[in-house]
């Protein structure tokens, strides 16, 4: 784990997971769903992704299915790839509340007026 | 196998092939899953990201399989051996601007001035030594310092001789390249070990009779000129002689990593040999004014001989390397 900010499909990548293991295709279809259609993940930019969660650990194979004679591997949240989702929700949600806070600051100081 | 099918397995051939065999299958699945029906090619958007990202894996899994495998370990020793090399060219014309004065009465004298023309070489040898000093002691970032300041040097040099011999001066720009050389190479290994760690002990008592050769030779052929004969040439004691006990030296670093310095090392210091061969030749042949032609085409020979020659060693070590690899029989990460 590195303190390098994670990028936004490493981050929703493992947030798919987080909830159960998921294919490669079921992830991509949960990312746009959380994120309302904005992000649609594409095959390349997905495993490239996943590679380099494996490689780091932070995700591995749960299992493999054939469906329709296409090959289909789950793909599940490890213990330090949780740590690493939560350390870096904890670092946004800390940058989020900042935000906030100063957003609402500013409001008061320029007396709920539109700056 | 549909028309779609088959064009996304040939956009995925971008991919390395120990990638495609841990993940081609599944990729297809993906694919297909997510393509409208009745598509029969792949989308822009689809062949843009795969091709960006099979390049990717190639790039990045070529540079990975090149951590670690020795090059910063390989330029702290390329960047000691050139600042050396360099150290021995300046004060052996350092000393023989000396001996000029002393045997002959030369005044050296250019701009007007008498002894101008010991100040080039005495500049040049201080800061080679002192760059070749650092190395020794392991100083790195004081070696990339003091190396920069060495291109500084050698472009004054050359800048110095265009007033007093222009040809002169053309011809000593292959200098300030390798200065160039020299730095780049130390500040690649500004994160490296440095290269008395590198060498060993065993390593460094090499290039210390090495660097205790030439300081005797040359004081001794110096001191000694027209007084002193020798059965042979003099670049047996000059060149030769201080190349064999370098090679002593390097070949006390791990296999990987002298591979890899003769690579770096060759591409740096045939340069000026390629280039003074080159210039001599145009120069005495053909030229007789200095035009545009003739700066450009040298620059062109200065930029190109490192570049080129590096890329044949590189392509050289790969190859060699990849042949071992498989007579060993290592795979990838993904076989």
């Amino acid at each position: 784990m590195t303190d390098v900010p994670m990028r936004e499909p490493t981050f929703l990548v493992l947030t798919a997971l987080a909830e159960e293991p998921r294919h490669g295709y079921a992830v991509i279809e949960d990312v746009a769903a959380m994120t309302g259609g904005r992000v649609r993940l594409r095959a390349g930019t997905l495993y490239a992704a996943l590679d380099r969660l494996r490689a780091e650990g932070l995700i591995e194979v749960d299992r493999e299915e054939v469906v329709q004679s296409r090959l289909r591997r789950y793909y599940r949240l490890t213990g330090a790839g949780e740590r690493s989702l939560a350390a870096e929700t904890a670092r946004l949600r800390e940058q989020a509340t900042i935000a906030e806070r100063r957003l609402r600051a500013r409001h008061t100081e320029l007396g709920g007026a539109p700056a | 196998m549909t028309d779609l099918e088959f064009h996304y397995r040939r956009l995925l051939r971008v991919y390395p092939a120990g990638h495609r065999a841990a993940y081609e299958e599944e990729m297809i699945g993906v694919l297909m899953d997510g393509a409208e029906p009745g598509r029969r090619l792949p989308s822009p958007a689809d062949t843009l990201d795969l091709l960006r990202a099979g390049l990717t894996v190639r790039l990045g899994r070529s540079f990975n399989l090149q951590r670690g495998t020795g090059w910063r370990d390989a330029a702290a020793v390329t960047g000691l051996l050139i600042a050396l090399a360099l150290a021995a060219i300046a004060t052996g014309r350092f000393l023989n601007g000396l001996s000029l004065l002393a045997r002959f009465d030369d005044p050296l004298r250019a701009y007007g001035m008498n002894g101008v023309l010991l100040i080039d070489p005495a500049a040049r040898s201080i800061i080679w030594v002192l760059v070749s000093g650092a190395a020794l002691l392991g100083l790195r970032h004081i070696a990339a310092v003091l190396a920069a300041s060495g291109i500084l040097i050698e472009l004054a040099t050359v800048f110095f001789w265009v007033g007093v011999a222009p040809w002169q001066s053309l011809r000593l720009t292959w200098a300030p390249t390798v200065a160039v050389l020299a730095f780049a190479a130390f500040a690649t290994a500004v994160r490296a070990r440095p290269a008395p760690a590198v060498l060993g002990r065993r390593g460094m008592r090499w290039i210390v009779a090495a660097t205790a050769f030439v300081v005797v030779t040359q004081v001794v052929l110096t001191a000694g000129s027209g007084r002193i004969s020798v059965p042979f040439s003099t670049s047996v004691l000059e060149f030769w002689i201080p190349l064999v006990l370098l090679i002593a030296a390097v070949r006390s670093a791990r296999p990987a990593v002298r591979r890899r310095v003769a690579v770096l090392a060759f591409a740096s210091l045939t340069v000026p040999f390629v280039f003074l061969l080159w210039w001599d030749w145009t120069a005495l042949s053909f030229a007789v004014h200095i035009t545009p032609g003739i700066v450009t085409s040298q620059l062109i020979v200065l930029v190109l001989t490192p570049v080129v020659l590096f890329a044949g060693g590189l392509a050289t070590l790969w190859a060699g390397e990849r042949f071992m690899a498989v007579r060993r029989g290592q795979v990838t990460r993904y076989e």
